[in-house]
This record gives structure tokens, C-alpha cells and sequence, in this order.
């Protein structure tokens, strides 16, 4: 993923520079910076036995978010009796203030303010440039920040841990000594920045040394001085490359690189042009002479289909009268569906009679009529060299049910597979930070018809180590996740899934889809849902429906017992869930219902989305699992990311790479995860996502 | 006839990107020929790793040939920006005052009077362009002001708008022989300024108003075309 995103082309001089904390900063201390709007960036950094990996994401133009995992050689806590500490830790920050000639920008921030806060710190920090070369930061600092050099004190800190961590530290915020930091950037160069900065953070924990089961130790480093000096080197890229002097005693370096989903390397995508539009002379408008002419007429679906399939799009069947002609449109190129639907209706104006005004394209997709997008020949003519928002005001974007054609001549396609490396990460686990299994995946699917296909998935693992796992994973709960190192040790080869799934359209506005086989790794049944989704509307409702039974831990065919440990595996989960795409980029996903364990909760999601497909989103479940039974984390909560190959490469394509982050994986909260959900699918083809991507309607 | 040049980012920020994909797409097989279009380009980067890029030369008898098996209105691109990559399009349709020439690589460059208002295919696409000032200056063949409005896509699929005011110059008279053309022109400059861009174009007019030859800029990754009408 990582590498997809180093595809981003180079981005300006406009992002700041970071510090060791992966965020904008000076150098261990925050500035009040951010970042051009939407940009994702990557930072590792190193001193001291301290490794940090940071992503940190521009959520809006004035909020930064990070994550960052962290790990420390040697540190002394009680109890703690491995070589190595590992920390995630998430912080936020917002900008108060935007810099003008007179006032510095101003942000507020807290780091590490969920979980068990080895990092947990708050601030308030001005920057201004007081020339174009000189950069000047100070801050007052709580937590970590306040550790060194307090000049006061506001109540006392506490240092408990609420619940099993995972929990906001609230109670914490702003509480305690506090400190005056600061510093200066000087920038020497376009490239080279000259850093000095005067730390509050005492690293005491870093400097504790004790003994734990008979090995010693700690200090992590011994600090020696406030002062912190260093060299930022920017490439052209926007990347940048730093050396530090830290504390009077440590070397420490950083490395980040920058993404941003409006900067691709391929702006616009490099695709073959599509056909130009074939305007139509004022006599063929008139002359509906073809209809009598049987070879013409009965030749038209051969050269539609030929100049779809041409450009990766399927024809599935055409009705056409004197005037009209309504086709029904099968993509499985391009991921910006209006660049599928205008490269349908200009095939449709070089191949259909002049006569024929009226051009209705229905995309298809299992079998459903999704949406029926109506156009007029005329405005397609008139509107070629006009910016595309004309065009989508002339477009008529309406319900599909019942629009569709017949499928014309059977399916040609049934059957489509592929077999492919994988890769299976599991992250996090204290033992071991990152696993990886490698493998073969053979996927194939068969469409017995247009609304009924049978699909399956096997895999074979060539080498790995997420069979490793020793961690013995308490629950209060069923085990339905945490057996997950079992599964990985039996599974080889596995049947990931073996499903036979169905697609329809109950009503207007209504779709359905019913899956029953083996759906998951862990699962087989059957699963139904409905969604309810009007053409134009940013609200959608839905209801699934699951009736589970675990599988063998071999993924192969047999079921196993639904009693676990601590506890029996119900047999029916479900949610019902409401979606909403508010218009400014954000889109907020509510599931209310029955988890695996059969605990009753909600999950609330908020992504931030782009028109070529790239989300960053996060997610958190209550339910009323106790915190307990949880264990560590108290309650499911996580990010994820994708990128769309077609952003990343530059040619269409309706394949994305996504990552989730997520706390560990436990058994509260836990959704069965069945493939091909109905939302996304939809929604593909109804407003508002046609508008947003509509740019493209003209490539 | 050549391809066009259609994108260039750094060999270095190819590697990382490429072994990656190559990992997990190229060693894989598929009966979908949708996963072949990034499957190929993938291929078609990896070739390029490592060699520089050769001009694809386009000789005197490839012009000939083009002509000779051609009846329509034929053009030559050099990207003068992109290591001097020369295609040859021909006329493919007409849309009102709007011209769409293709490469045999299927990318296309639409002209109107001979000036480039769109291009498919090549990476950093014009999509569309509002000239109308500049073109009446060029039919007149006369000095003045005009704006220009020239829109793009951005990696996000928002589009991109550059406002331009330019500045067009009547510099004097010259003459183009080149393919089976042969006139007397007008020379004209036009200087175009947008808050983050300027360019400055150059164009040959015939007596009809049509650019025979020029030097025109097209996109921020593009950069200058040097466009020569070969036969009208």
C-alpha cells in the first residue's frame, strides 16, 4: 500500500515539514502547521532505540489526524519483561487560527489521547514566519510536554487507565504542569532547513532502568539537555529526509513521503481516447427510411456490441424505436462510471440511426437495473466541446426498475477466474509486529444467469508465519474472532468462500441479495438483505440478515460446533443500517443490530471520500458486551484507506487496494463478513456519486 | 506513426511502485480482459526502467507513406517537452467548428482553426477549452487581448480550470512548406497569464484564419506541442 501511494505525483513546497512524531512539527515538538488539504503522509522515524511510524492524514483543512505505532528498545515498565515495547497512539489536531501578515497560525492539539498514553500530551502552539526564511514556533505544553521545565500547574494529572484502555483519556486533558516549548526554522535553501528547538519533554519514562523476571532494564537514552538541533532536506518529490541531534546525547533521522488523492501521477488517467461524437446531418435527423431497411435493423446490435466491447464495456441487449433507443450497459472497466456511460452514448450516436433522439443507458449490474441515465442526442452533438457540468445538466439520471432490455442472446461470459499471488498481513501483535502469510489465490465465478452467480475462492499458502501466533487471546465473549490463529494453521489450502448468490429488484427502489455457502473463512449460512435506495437520494436504509454456522477450522467443508469456550456462537445476526452521503466529501454509515457473539450494538463509520474512489475513513462499535469480556481495547474501533488503481496506474480499472487498521481483533463487535454487500454496489450508479465523478463523462 | 509520450514521473518512484504490482499482479492469470489494461501498462513501465527513452523519429518517407495511404487532412506533433516524440494524426471526424485527429495509438488531439481544444489518451488531458477571443484574433490575423479559459482533470476527477489573459501579437510574415502545404502566413505570438501558469504560443496563419504551424502549450505535464498542418 505504501508503495501505491508513493505513485502520487510530486507534490508542491506547499507541505510542511514533519517532525519525529510523524506530524507537522519542528522537531520532538508540535507546530501549529498543517498540511494542504487531504494529504496523507508516511513517516518513519528513529533515535534512541525509539522507531515510530506514522500515518497522518489532513481530514479537512483545518484538522490533522495521525495513527502511529511505536516501538522502544529496552524501556523499564513493571511488569513489562520483553526486549522490545510496542505503543499505538492517535493524535488530533486543529487549527485555530490561520497565519496572516499580522497573526501566527495557532493550533491546539493532544497526542496519544486514546489508550494507555505513553505519549499522552496536550498543547496549544503558534507559528509565524516572521521573514520569508524564518520560521518561528512556541507552545505551552501539558502531559509529556509539560514534563521539563514546568512553570505551572493546572489540577493534578491522572494516571490511571480507564476501562481496558481504547477510551478517550479525557480525564487527563489539559491537567497538570505545564511548559513553555519553542523553536526556529531557518531555511537555507529551497531544499535545506536548519532546525533548533528547546524540548518540554523529560522522556521520564525513558530514563527509568529497573529490573523485571531477572533481566534488566532501561534507560532508554540518557537525556542530557533541552536542545535539539537539525537538518530537514526536502526533495523534489515533496519527501523529505532529516538528521537530528537530540538531547545532547542521541542521533536520530526521519524519513517522510507525501500523498495526496488530488495529485496523481497520471492526472486524468492516459486511457485510449474514446470515440468522437458522429454529429448528424439535418437530413438524417429526419429520415426514419432505415426502419424498412431489415439488414440495417437487424445489423445494429452486432456494431453496437462490437463498439462497446471495443472499449471494455459489455452489451447486453438494446430496445429501439423510430426515435428511442434504450440499452442495457454491462462495465467492468471503468471505475468512474460516467466515463463508461459517455462512452456508451457516443458509440450509440456512431452507430444508431439518425432518427433516434432519444439515447437511455441502463447500467447492469448482477442482473439489476440500477439506474436509467437518459440523454438527448442533440445536447451530445451541441455539448462534445463543452465543459461537462453542461452536459449533466441536460442528463436525466432516473429509477432503473423495470427500464432494462431483455439480455439479448444469453450470456456470453459465464464463466471468469483468475489465480494470483496473495499476501495475508496480521499486524500489531505485540510478539511480533507484522506477520505475513504468502500465497496462490484461485477465485472463479460462473454466472448461471444475469441475477444468480457461483463463486468461490481457494488458497494455498506458500510461506508464512501467521500460524506463529503463541498469544493466548482471553474473551468473555464466544469465540467468533479470536480462534483466528487456528484457522490460519489449519487453512492450508483453504476455502476462503463457496457461494451461490442472488440479485434483485423487489420494487422500485428496492434492492435485494441473498448469499448462502460457505460465506467466509470462519462462517457458512445464508445471508439476505435489502436496501432501500431512491435514484437521486443521499440516503440510503438497508436490513441484513444472517443465519451462521462456524466452520472448521481446516476452511474446508465441514461445520464445527457452535459452543466455544466462553460461550455458545448464535445462529442469527443482523443490522439494519442507514447510509448518508452529506456533500462535502464525508459520507457517515450507522449499523444498529446483533454482532457475532450475539452482543447488540451500533457502529458508527465516517469516511472522507474523493470522486476517483480513494477513501480514509474510521469506525468505532459499542455494544453491550461488557468492557471485560471485551478485554484490551475495550471496544472494536479502527481506520482504513483505499486507493483506487486506477488513480495509482493511470488506466481504468474498477479494482482498489484497501487497508484497515484496526485495534486487535476480539469478539465484541464482531460483523460477519459476506462479500458483496448491496450499498456500494448501487450506489456506483445513483446520485450523488455520478455528479462528483462526471468530469470524466467526456474522457 | 509514433505514440504520444503519455505521462513521465521518476524512474526512482517507478521501482518501489512496480515491484509492488509486479508482485501481485504480473505473476497472476486471469480470463478478465479488463485486468490486461493495468497489467499492460504495468509491462509497458517495467520495458521502459532503465532505458531512456528514444525519440520515436518519424522519417521523411513515414510523412510520405502517411499522405500517400491517407486522403483526409493529416498533422504532425512534436512534444518538444518530452524529448522531441513526433506523431503523425489524421483527421477522424468533425464536430461543427471542431476538428478530432487520431494517432494510430488511438490517442487524439481536436483542433479548432488549428488550435488544440482537447486531448484523449495522453496523461494530463485537456478536456475541454474556451478560446473564443483568441480565435477571432487569429481569423483577423490582429493584436489584442483576449481570455482563455483551458480545463483539466485532477487526480481526484475535480475538474480544473486556468483563466488566462492573453496577449496577441501580429510579429509579421513568413511562410510554411511542409507536407503538401504550401502558404504564406501571418506570425503571431500570444503571451497567456493565469495566477499559477503562463505560456507563450506561437502560430503561422494562413490567409482563411487557419494555424498551419505553431508552437502551442498544452498541459502542465504536456508542455509545448510544435503542431504542423501537413495536409488541410
Amino acid at each position: 500500500m505504501a508503495l501505491l501511494l508513493s505513485s502520487s505525483a510530486a507534490l508542491a513546497q506547499e507541505v510542511p515539514f514533519y517532525g519525529l512524531y510523524g506530524t507537522p512539527g519542528l522537531i520532538d515538538m508540535p507546530s501549529a502547521d498543517t498540511a494542504p488539504d487531504a494529504t496523507l503522509s508516511a513517516t518513519y522515524s528513529h533515535f534512541a532505540g525509539t522507531s515510530r511510524n506514522t500515518l497522518t492524514f489532513q481530514v479537512t483543512p483545518r484538522l490533522t489526524a495521525s495513527f502511529r505505532y511505536t516501538a522502544i528498545k529496552d524501556l523499564y515498565l513493571r511488569g513489562w519483561d520483553r526486549d522490545t515495547y510496542y505503543d499505538r497512539s492517535f493524535d488530533m489536531q486543529y487549527l485555530l487560527v490561520r497565519e496572516t501578515d499580522s497573526l501566527p497560525a495557532v493550533s491546539i492539539g493532544l497526542r496519544d489521547f486514546i489508550g494507555t498514553g505513553l505519549y499522552g500530551s496536550e498543547y496549544i502552539v503558534a507559528s509565524k514566519n516572521v521573514s520569508p526564511r524564518l520560521r518561528l514556533t512556541g507552545g505551552v505544553g501539558w502531559g509529556r510536554l509539560g514534563s521539563y521545565g514546568a512553570m505551572g500547574s493546572t489540577g493534578t494529572r491522572p494516571t490511571e487507565v480507564i476501562g481496558e484502555g481504547g477510551i478517550p483519556t479525557y480525564d487527563r486533558w489539559f491537567r497538570g504542569d505545564f511548559a513553555a516549548f519553542g523553536g526556529v526554522a531557518w531555511k537555507a535553501t529551497d531544499q535545506l532547513t536548519l532546525k533548533a528547538e528547546y524540548s518540554t519533554d523529560a522522556y521520564d519514562t525513558e530514563q527509568q532502568s529497573g529490573t523485571n523476571s531477572g533481566v534488566s532494564y532501561g534507560p532508554v537514552f540518557e537525556r542530557k539537555s533541552p536542545w535539539n538541533f537539525g537538518i530537514d532536506y526536502r526533495m523534489r518529490s515533496g519527501a523529505q529526509l532529516s538528521l537530528y541531534s537530540l538531547y545532547g546525547t542521541e542521533v536520530g533521522a526521519l524519513v517522510t513521503v507525501h500523498s495526496n488523492p488530488h495529485r496523481a501521477a497520471y492526472p486524468s488517467g492516459s486511457e485510449q481516447a474514446p470515440w468522437p461524437v458522429k454529429p448528424r446531418k439535418a437530413s438524417e435527423r429526419a429520415d426514419l427510411g432505415w426502419q424498412t431497411n431489415t439488414n440495417l435493423v437487424d445489423g445494429l446490435p452486432m456494431r453496437m456490441r462490437r463498439s462497446l466491447e471495443s472499449q471494455g464495456l459489455r452489451y447486453e441487449g438494446m430496445d429501439i424505436s423510430a426515435t428511442k433507443a434504450t440499452l442495457r450497459l454491462g462495465n467492468s472497466r471503468y471505475g468512474d462510471e460516467p466515463e463508461a456511460i459517455g462512452r456508451a452514448a457516443r458509440a450509440m450516436s456512431r452507430v444508431l440511426p439518425g432518427s433516434v433522439e432519444t439515447f437511455v443507458i441502463v447500467p447492469v449490474v448482477g442482473g439489476m437495473a440500477m439506474s436509467a441515465i437518459t440523454l438527448r442526442r442533440s445536447d451530445l452533438e451541441r455539448l462534445e466541446n463543452a465543459p461537462a457540468d453542461q452536459m449533466l445538466a441536460r442528463v436525466k439520471i432516473q429509477e432503473g426498475f423495470g427500464q432494462a432490455p431483455a439480455l439479448e442472446g444469453g450470456i456470453e461470459k459465464r464463466l471468469s477466474w483468475g489465480i494470483a499471488p496473495y499476501m495475508d498481513l496480521s499486524v500489531f501483535d505485540p510478539d511480533n509486529p507484522v506477520r505475513a502469510d504468502l500465497g496462490i489465490r484461485a477465485k472463479a465465478s460462473y454466472q448461471i444467469s444475469p441475477s444468480l452467480v457461483l463463486s468461490g475462492s481457494i488458497t494455498k499458502k506458500l510461506s508464512g508465519n501467521l500460524d506463529s501466533v503463541t498469544r493466548e487471546v482471553p474473551s468473555g465473549l464466544p469465540r467468533v474472532r479470536t480462534d483466528y490463529a487456528e484457522y490460519s494453521r489449519q487453512g492450508d489450502p483453504a476455502l476462503e468462500y463457496l457461494t451461490l448468490a442472488h440479485y434483485g429488484r423487489p420494487g422500485k427502489n428496492l434492492y435485494s441479495r441473498v448469499t448462502m455457502g460457505y460465506l467466509e473463512a470462519m462462517y457458512a449460512g445464508v445471508s439476505g438483505e435489502v436496501l432501500w435506495k431512491p435514484v437521486g437520494s443521499r440516503l440510503a436504509l438497508g436490513a441484513e440478515l444472517n443465519w451462521v454456522r462456524p466452520r472448521d477450522f481446516d476452511q474446508l467443508f465441514d461445520l464445527r460446533s457452535n459452543v466455544t469456550s466462553s460461550g455458545t456462537i448464535p445462529e442469527l445476526n443482523g443490522h439494519v443500517s442507514a447510509y448518508y452521503d452529506f456533500g462535502n466529501g464525508f459520507h457517515g454509515q450507522l449499523d444498529v443490530g446483533r454482532y457475532l457473539a450475539g452482543d447488540l450494538g451500533a457502529t458508527v463509520s465516517l469516511d472522507r471520500e474523493f470522486a476517483n474512489g480513494w477513501r480514509v475513513g474510521a469506525y468505532a462499535t459499542f455494544t453491550d458486551a461488557q468492557i471485560d469480556d471485551f478485554g484490551e481495547g475495550s471496544f472494536d474501533k479502527g481506520l482504513r484507506l483505499t486507493v483506487p488503481f486506477g488513480w495509482a496506474f493511470g488506466k481504468p480499472s474498477r479494482n482498489s487496494n484497501s487497508i484497515a487498521i484496526q485495534s486487535l481483533t476480539r469478539d465484541g463487535g464482531a460483523r460477519l463478513n459476506v462479500n458483496d454487500r448491496l450499498y456500494p454496489m448501487v450506489r456506483d450508479y445513483h446520485q450523488p456519486e455520478l455528479a462528483k465523478e462526471w468530469g470524466r463523462f467526456w474522457r | 506513426m509514433g505514440t504520444f509520450l503519455a505521462m513521465t514521473f521518476k524512474t526512482a518512484m517507478k521501482l518501489p511502485m512496480l515491484a509492488l504490482a509486479s508482485a501481485l499482479m504480473l505473476a497472476g492469470c486471469s480470463n478478465d480482459p479488463n485486468q490486461g489494461a493495468v497489467l499492460k501498462s504495468l509491462k509497458a513501465e517495467f520495458s521502459k526502467i532503465g532505458k531512456k527513452s528514444t525519440p520515436a523519429t518519424v522519417s521523411k518517407s513515414d510523412v510520405s507513406r502517411v499522405l500517400s495511404q491517407t486522403s483526409g487532412p493529416v498533422s504532425q506533433i512534436v512534444q518538444s517537452n518530452l524529448g522531441d516524440i513526433t506523431v503523425i494524426l489524421v483527421h477522424i471526424e468533425t464536430n461543427g467548428p471542431y476538428k478530432t485527429y487520431a494517432s494510430a495509438s488511438k490517442q487524439t488531439v481536436t483542433f479548432r482553426q488549428g488550435l488544440v481544444t482537447a486531448t484523449r489518451g495522453l496523461g494530463n488531458d485537456m478536456m475541454s477549452a474556451q478560446a473564443a477571443g483568441t480565435l477571432s484574433l487569429i481569423s483577423g490575423r490582429r493584436s489584442g487581448t483576449s481570455k482563455r479559459t483551458l480545463r483539466y482533470l485532477d487526480g481526484a476527477n475535480d475538474v480544473i480550470a486556468f483563466e488566462f489573459d492573453c496577449q496577441m501579437k501580429v510579429v509579421g510574415s513568413g511562410r510554411v512548406n511542409q507536407g503538401v502545404v504550401s502558404a504564406n502566413t501571418t506570425k503571431m505570438t500570444e503571451h497567456c497569464v493565469a495566477p499559477t501558469r503562463e505560456f507563450t504560443n506561437t502560430y503561422e496563419v494562413d490567409s482563411r484564419g487557419m494555424i498551419l504551424s505553431s508552437k502551442q502549450w498544452v498541459s502542465p505535464i504536456q508542455g509545448y506541442f510544435d503542431i504542423s498542418v501537413l495536409r488541410r
